[in-house]
């Protein structure tokens, strides 16, 4: 995987060895990996269309859309924000808000 | 060994001791996992079946289940799994680096914070069988799938091509 996404123009991260980057003029990629899970996000929503369907034709893998859960963090949308909390034992363990 | 160890939370395991496994756990669904399991290893070339060399180590495996639940608890889906016990290789010999780098959390936020504030789409993608595709660079022997071995070379091994669950080397593999 990590080798594709370097053939294919990605640029992995001094800071994080799970980050890559994509840049070509005005069109930009991030893209988390942590074993199977991935996070992918674009200037366009055009851009990501074509990044993932390059993806799919290289590996197996399924569009779960808009991102909802990562790491076991749970992700929802609030207002112009994002909310990420992570549940253990049925208790919530951390909030983060970002917006 | 009967369905009731899926369970509804949680995870079981299972091994098949016996060399043939009753005719009635097949028509189980948890035979029809295995075998489509089975199906998806086979077909992916994860192994060449060889004869025993006799200096080798020899990765002992097991079948696990899993039972994939919704975000409301209610059951997706069974899964199983044929995994490997890491803890029978042998470091220097079977494995070098274990090392596996994780995504830090300050790396999330800020990739998040992004692309919320230029409004960008963002998308997860779930990779299926993450680890066949990764590409073994050891060498390395494990048994043959419980259940599964071959009945003309039943003393054989899997000498792997690719990365399975449980290996020392698995989240680096791929």
């Amino acid at each position: 995987m990590v080798s594709y996404l370097l053939s294919i123009g990605f640029v992995e991260t001094k800071s994080d060895t799970s980050l890559f980057i994509y840049q070509r003029g005005s069109d930009t990629v991030y893209l988390l990996l942590y074993v199977d899970d991935i996070v992918l996000t674009a200037s366009s929503s055009f851009f990501l269309r074509r990044i993932i369907l390059a993806l799919q034709r290289e590996f197996a893998m399924k569009d779960l859309g808009e991102l909802h859960h990562f790491l076991g963090m749970h992700v929802q949308r609030r207002g112009d924000g994002l909310l990420l909390s992570q549940r253990r034992d049925g208790r919530v363990q951390a909030v983060v808000y970002t917006s | 060994m009967s369905p009731p160890l899926i369970r509804v939370c949680g995870v079981s395991t299972l091994s098949l001791r016996c060399r043939r496994p009753s005719v009635a756990l097949w028509l189980t669904p948890m035979g029809e996992l295995l075998w489509r399991k089975n199906t998806v290893l086979v077909q992916n070339h994860t192994w060449d079946l060889v004869p025993r060399p006799p200096w080798a180590n020899i990765v002992t495996g097991k079948w696990i289940f899993k039972n994939k639940l919704q975000s409301d608890c209610s059951l997706e889906r069974y899964k199983a799994c044929w995994v490997l016990r890491g803890f029978t290789q042998r470091p220097g010999v079977d494995f070098d680096e274990t090392f596996s780098p994780v995504v830090k959390p300050a790396t999330i936020r800020t990739v998040l914070s992004l692309a919320l504030t230029r409004h960008w789409p963002i998308h997860q993608l779930d990779v299926k069988n993450a680890f066949l595709h990764g590409t073994l660079t050891e060498t390395v022997y494990s048994q043959q799938p419980s259940g599964f071995e071959d009945p003309a070379h039943s003393d054989y091994v899997c000498r792997l091509k690719k990365s399975l669950y449980g290996l020392k080397q698995a989240p680096r593999a791929w």
